[in-house]
C-alpha cells in the first residue's frame, strides 16, 4: 500500500503569513523585517494640539474623525506629513532641497515609525486650461504613442488609406510589375498651378535635363521655352527613359533616386505605350489627391504641441473675439456716457483721450443712445478702415478713430492681454488636430 | 467617449490589429489598460479623457490622484488623505473603500481624514479628536476599532449610535406656491431638463457623481441668475428659458473657499465687523485728543501700524538652505501696532487685546454696542465662537470659512428674497456641525429666502423641503431629473439611487428619534 507521504508544515494562508513572517524573522534576529507596529507620535503641539500622544497602527485603514477645528488635519497633516515629508527631504543634498523650499519642523516631540508619506489633497492641483484627464493620468502619453507607432492613416479629403513607401520598396514594385516594359521616370515639380514657368524650365535645362513632361504631353527643353501664364499646369522633369530590367537594377536605382530628390519626394513613371502613370512617394501619401502627412511623432496628436494644436485656437478649444454685445454691452447708453466697453473706464490710456475729445465733439452722433446711431456706421466702425487723413491733426474727429474700433480693440487685447470692462466672448470650438481620422 | 466606453473599445483589441502592430503595442495596450482599470476602480467612468482639469470637482481630481497612486504600487508608504469621499454619492462609497483597502492590502498604511459614516465603520482603527473645536479641541477624546469608538460615548459614537441626530423637521414648510423655472436645459449631459425650484424652502440637489447636477446648477442656473442681477460675464450652458426672475432679488454663492489668501485677512476683516470696531475706538476720547482716525487702527494702513513689521506682527527671517522662520517682530512684540496707538483703550483693552478676544467673548464685552453685537452675535449662532476675532484666514478650514461667510450673510439687512446656493456645504463638517449648518440654513429660509444645496449627505437632504434628484447614472447616462418632491416622496421613487439611501436614512432616523422620545 502506498502511502501518501505528505508535508506535515501547514499550508500558508493569508492569515497566518503575517504571523509566519514574523516568526521566521525573530528567529533569524531579522528585527528590521518585523515592521515597527505602530506610527509613535509624542507630544504634538501643532495649532491647537494639547501634547498629543498617541500610537497609529501601521498597515491599517485609519480613519481620523472629530469636529471642524477640532485638530484633525493638525495632526494628520501638519504633524506627521510635515514630518514624514521633512525627512524624506533631509536625504536629499542641500542643493536639491534649496529648489523645494524646505518644510518646518512641526511642533512634535517626537515621531518613530514613520515611512515616506505621500499625500492626496483635495485642493486642485493646477488651473491649467491645457490639463485634461488624460494628461493627468498620463493615459493621454501613451495613447499618443500608440497612434503614433501603430495607426495607419487615411486622407481627410477621400477617406482613402495613405500609402508610404521607401526606395526599396518603390523599386522592387517597379520590377515586379514593369518588368521588360519601357518606362519614364518623372518627378513632378509643378502640379496644378497656373503660371508661365519660363524661369523653371531654364532651370530644369541647366540641371542638364533634356525633356520635360507638360500637361500629359513629352516635349523637348527649348531655349525661352514658356506655358499659357492663365492655365493650370502639371509639370514633370523626365529623369530617364529605359526598360525595365532585373539585371539592370543599378541603373533603375539611380532614376529612381534622383526623380524622388527633383520631385521633393514623390515620383511618377509613366508606360509610354499605355499612357498610364503610376505614382509613388516616400511620405504617408494619398494617391488621388495627393495630400501629404508628415511622419506621425507623438507629438502629432499632442494638443498642446505645435505639431498638433489646431492653429486657431492653439489646442485650447476656445477662441476669445470680439463681438458687437461685448463692446457696446448697453445699447442704451451713447458714446459720451460710456457706451462703448473698452473707452469707458479712464484707466486705458490712450482711449482716454478720445472720451475727452468724444466731450468737445460736436457731433450729435455721440450724445444718441448707441442703439440709434445707424447701423451702417457701425458697420462701417467695425471693419478695418484707415484712418482717414484730415488737413489738421485738429481737425481730425472721433469718427476716423472710431473706424478702427474693433480691429484696434484686438490689435490692443493681443498686445497686452488685458480684458477691458465687461471684457470679450469667448466661442466653444472643436478642438482637433489637422490630420486626418487616425484609426488603429 | 468616456472611460466606460473607452475600457470597452480596448477589449479584444489585439484581435483587430495586424500582426505587427500588436508586437510594437503590446506593452503600451498593457499599460493602458492598468491606467484604465484604476480609474474605473475608483469610480470614475463618467469622466472622459478630455475633460478640463479645472472643471473637476475637487473631490473627482482627488480620487484620479488616487487612482494614479494605486497605479505606482507603492510599498511600504504611508498615504494621508483628505476626505477622498467628497462629491461622492452613497452608492460609490463602497468602491471607495475598497480602493482605500486595496491600497492598505498591498502593503501600505494609509491615514484618512473623513466623517462619513460608512468610511469610520469600515477602518481598522479610528481616532477621534475633539471635543470641541479650536481651543477647546486639540485632545484625542476616543481611538480603537469602530466597535470600541462605538461604546465610547464621545461626540461622534453618539451621531454613529445614533444617540444624537439631525432631527427631521416636524412641520414641513408649504411655501407659497412660488417657483423659478428653468426650461430645457441642454448644456453638457443634460438631456432638455425643465424643473421648477419652489422659492422660500430649503431646495437639495442630489444625484451620483457626474449626473450633471454641476452642470444644472453652476453652469446653467448661476450664471443665469448672476448676469440677469450683476451683468457678469460667464454665459450659462444652453438652456431655453427661464421664469419668475421677478420674485428674487439677488443670488448669492457660497462656498468652502478661504476668505482671505493672507493672514492680514481675518474674521473680523471680512465681516465688516473690524470696521465698525475702528470707528468705535476712533470715537474713545483719548483717540478724539489725539487726533486719530479709524485708519489709525488700521494694520493694512501706515499710521498707527507697527513699521517694522508693517504691521503683520511676525518677522520673516531667510535661512538660505533652511526652511524660513518667522519670529515676533521685535518692536511690537506681534503686537501689530506702535506703542502710541495701543494706548487707546476701551474698557481696558486696546486693539491688540480686542483682536485676540475669542468670539464668546467678544460678545460679552461689546454688549452695548448694537452695531458691533449684530455682526459678532451672528458669528457665535453658527457655531463659530470659539475663533479669535484677528484669527488668520489662511488658518481656518474651508468649513469654518464657509460659516463665516454665512454668519455675514445672516447678519445682513437682507430683504429676503435672495436665492443662496451652496455646493456641498457639508464638505469637511463633522456630524455636529451639520446640525449647526443645517440651523443656519433653516433661519435664512425662516426670512423668505430660498437656499439651494447640491448635497450627498443623507443627513442635510433628509431634512430639507424639496429635493430633485438628477441621474440616473452619471456622463451620458444621466442629466434627467429622475425623482423631485419632498425628502418623503423621494424615498419613495423607483428610479434613481438617493431615493434607496434616503429611504434608510429616514427609517433610522424615525426609529432614533422614538428611541428618544
Amino acid at each position: 500500500m502506498a502511502k501518501k507521504i505528505s508535508a506535515s508544515v501547514a499550508p500558508v494562508t493569508p492569515e497566518i503569513a503575517p504571523q509566519l513572517a514574523a516568526t521566521v524573522a525573530a528567529a533569524n534576529g531579522h528585527a528590521a523585517d518585523v515592521e515597527a507596529p505602530f506610527i509613535e507620535v509624542y507630544g504634538a503641539r501643532e495649532h491647537n494640539l494639547k501634547n498629543v500622544s498617541v500610537q497609529i497602527p501601521r498597515g491599517k485603514l485609519v480613519v481620523f474623525t472629530g469636529i471642524s477645528g477640532s485638530g484633525k488635519s493638525s495632526l494628520a497633516f501638519d504633524t506627521i506629513y510635515a514630518e514624514g515629508q521633512r525627512r524624506y527631504m533631509e536625504t536629499f543634498s542641500a542643493y536639491a532641497r534649496s529648489f523645494m523650499g524646505g518644510l518646518e519642523r512641526p511642533d512634535v516631540d517626537k515621531i518613530e515609525g514613520l515611512s515616506p508619506v505621500i499625500s492626496i489633497e483635495q485642493k486642485t492641483t493646477s488651473r491649467n486650461p491645457r490639463s485634461t484627464v488624460g494628461t493627468i493620468t498620463e493615459i493621454y502619453d501613451f495613447l499618443r504613442l500608440l497612434y503614433a507607432r501603430t495607426a495607419e492613416a487615411f486622407s481627410y479629403a477621400t477617406g482613402a488609406k495613405m500609402i508610404r513607401q521607401s526606395d526599396e520598396q518603390i523599386i522592387n514594385y517597379i520590377l515586379k510589375h514593369f518588368n521588360e516594359k519601357k518606362l519614364v521616370v518623372l518627378a513632378p515639380v509643378v502640379k496644378g498651378r497656373k503660371g508661365h514657368y519660363r524661369e523653371l524650365f531654364q532651370q530644369i535645362a541647366k540641371l542638364g535635363f533634356a525633356k520635360v513632361r507638360v500637361d500629359g504631353e513629352l516635349l523637348d527643353l527649348t531655349p525661352k521655352m514658356q506655358v499659357d501664364r492663365y492655365k493650370i499646369h502639371d509639370i514633370e522633369i523626365v529623369i530617364d527613359r529605359l526598360v525595365v530590367k532585373t539585371e539592370d537594377r543599378f541603373r533603375l536605382s539611380g532614376s529612381v533616386q534622383n526623380a524622388l530628390t527633383h520631385g521633393k519626394g514623390t515620383m511618377l513613371v509613366l508606360d509610354p505605350d499605355t499612357k498610364k502613370t503610376q505614382f509613388f512617394s516616400r511620405f504617408l501619401m494619398d494617391p488621388t489627391t495627393g495630400i501629404a502627412y508628415d511622419d506621425p511623432a507623438p507629438n502629432t496628436f499632442s494638443f498642446n504641441s505645435p505639431y498638433g494644436a489646431c492653429p486657431t485656437c492653439n489646442g485650447l478649444g476656445e477662441v476669445q473675439q470680439i463681438t458687437e454685445d461685448s463692446v457696446l454691452p448697453d445699447k442704451k447708453l451713447s458714446i459720451s456716457r460710456g457706451g462703448i466697453a473698452p473707452w469707458a473706464s479712464t484707466a486705458t490710456s490712450g482711449f482716454s483721450s478720445s472720451s475727452s475729445l468724444s466731450s468737445k465733439s460736436r457731433s450729435s452722433a455721440f450724445l444718441r443712445p448707441s442703439k440709434s446711431c445707424p447701423k451702417t456706421w457701425w458697420n462701417a466702425c467695425s471693419t478695418a478702415c484707415p484712418r482717414t487723413k484730415t488737413r489738421t491733426p485738429k481737425r481730425q474727429t472721433i469718427r476716423s478713430r472710431l473706424k478702427a474700433l474693433f480691429p484696434s480693440c484686438a490689435a490692443r487685447w493681443s498686445l497686452t492681454r488685458k480684458t477691458f470692462a465687461p471684457g470679450f466672448r469667448s466661442t466653444p470650438r472643436l478642438r482637433s488636430a489637422p490630420s486626418a481620422v487616425v484609426t488603429a | 467617449m468616456d472611460i466606460a466606453q473607452l475600457s470597452q473599445w480596448f477589449v479584444g483589441l489585439e484581435e483587430r490589429l495586424s500582426e505587427r502592430q500588436n508586437v510594437i503595442g503590446r506593452e503600451l495596450l498593457k499599460e493602458l489598460r492598468k491606467r484604465i482599470g484604476f480609474l474605473l476602480e475608483v469610480g470614475l467612468e463618467y469622466l472622459s479623457l478630455h475633460r478640463s482639469v479645472r472643471t473637476l470637482s475637487g473631490g473627482e481630481s482627488q480620487r484620479i490622484r488616487l487612482a494614479t497612486q494605486i497605479g505606482t504600487q507603492l510599498v511600504g508608504v504611508l498615504y494621508i488623505m483628505d476626505e477622498p469621499s467628497i462629491g461622492l454619492h452613497q452608492r460609490d462609497n463602497e468602491r471607495l473603500i475598497k480602493a482605500l483597502q486595496h491600497l492598505r492590502d498591498i502593503g501600505n498604511s494609509v491615514i484618512v481624514v473623513e466623517h462619513d459614516k460608512d468610511m469610520i465603520m469600515n477602518a481598522d482603527h479610528v481616532l477621534d479628536i475633539g471635543p470641541g473645536a479650536g481651543i477647546h479641541g486639540g485632545h484625542i477624546v476616543a481611538e480603537g476599532s469602530p466597535t470600541e469608538i462605538f461604546k465610547s460615548g464621545s461626540l461622534t459614537s453618539q451621531y454613529l449610535s445614533g444617540e444624537r441626530h439631525i432631527e427631521l423637521r416636524k412641520k414641513k414648510r408649504k411655501g407659497e406656491g412660488n417657483t423659478l423655472t428653468l426650461k430645457g436645459a441642454t448644456g453638457h449631459n443634460l438631456k432638455n431638463v425643465t424643473v421648477k425650484f419652489p422659492l422660500g424652502k430649503l431646495v437639495a440637489v442630489t444625484g451620483v457623481s457626474g449626473s450633471g447636477k454641476s452642470s444644472l446648477i453652476h453652469d446653467t442656473l448661476y450664471p443665469i441668475l448672476n448676469q440677469h442681477f450683476f451683468n457678469a460675464k460667464r454665459d450659462p450652458l444652453p438652456y431655453a428659458g427661464i421664469e419668475g426672475l421677478e420674485l428674487i432679488d439677488k443670488v448669492i454663492e457660497v462656498d468652502q473657499s478661504p476668505i482671505g489668501r493672507t493672514p492680514r485677512s481675518n474674521p473680523a476683516t471680512y465681516t465688516g465687523v473690524f470696521t465698525e470696531i475702528r470707528s468705535l475706538f476712533a470715537s474713545l476720547p483719548e483717540a478724539k485728543i489725539r487726533g486719530y482716525g479709524p485708519g489709525r487702527f488700521s494694520f493694512n494702513v501706515k499710521g498707527g501700524r507697527c513699521e517694522t513689521c508693517e504691521g503683520a506682527g511676525l518677522r520673516t527671517i531667510e535661512m538660505n538652505f533652511l526652511p524660513d522662520v518667522h519670529v515676533p517682530c521685535e518692536t511690537c512684540k506681534g503686537r501689530r501696532y506702535n506703542r502710541e496707538t495701543l494706548e487707546v483703550r476701551f474698557k481696558g483693552k486696546s486693539i491688540t487685546d480686542v483682536l485676540d478676544l475669542t468670539v464668546e467673548k467678544a460678545v460679552e464685552y461689546f454688549e452695548n454696542q448694537p452695531r458691533i453685537i449684530r455682526k459678532i452675535q451672528v458669528l457665535n449662532e453658527v457655531g463659530l465662537g470659539y475663533l479669535t476675532l484677528g484669527q488668520q484666514a489662511t488658518t481656518l478650514s474651508g468649513g469654518e470659512a464657509q460659516r463665516v461667510k454665512l454668519a455675514t450673510e445672516l447678519g445682513k439687512k437682507d430683504t429676503g428674497k435672495t436665492f443662496y446656493i451652496l455646493d456641498e456645504p457639508t464638505t469637511g463638517l463633522h456630524f455636529e456641525d451639520i446640525r449647526h449648518l443645517s440651523d443656519v440654513l433653516q433661519k435664512l429660509v425662516d426670512k423668505g429666502n430660498t437656499v439651494l444645496i447640491i448635497e450627498h449627505n443623507l443627513d442635510l437632504i433628509k431634512v430639507a423641503d424639496h429635493v430633485i434628484d438628477l441621474g440616473p447614472e452619471g456622463g451620458g447616462g444621466g442629466g434627467t431629473v429622475v425623482a423631485q418632491g419632498t425628502p418623503e416622496q423621494v424615498a419613495k421613487a423607483s428610479k434613481g439611487y438617493t431615493g434607496k439611501f434616503l429611504a434608510e436614512e429616514l427609517k433610522v432616523s424615525k426609529y432614533a428619534e422614538e428611541k428618544v422620545s
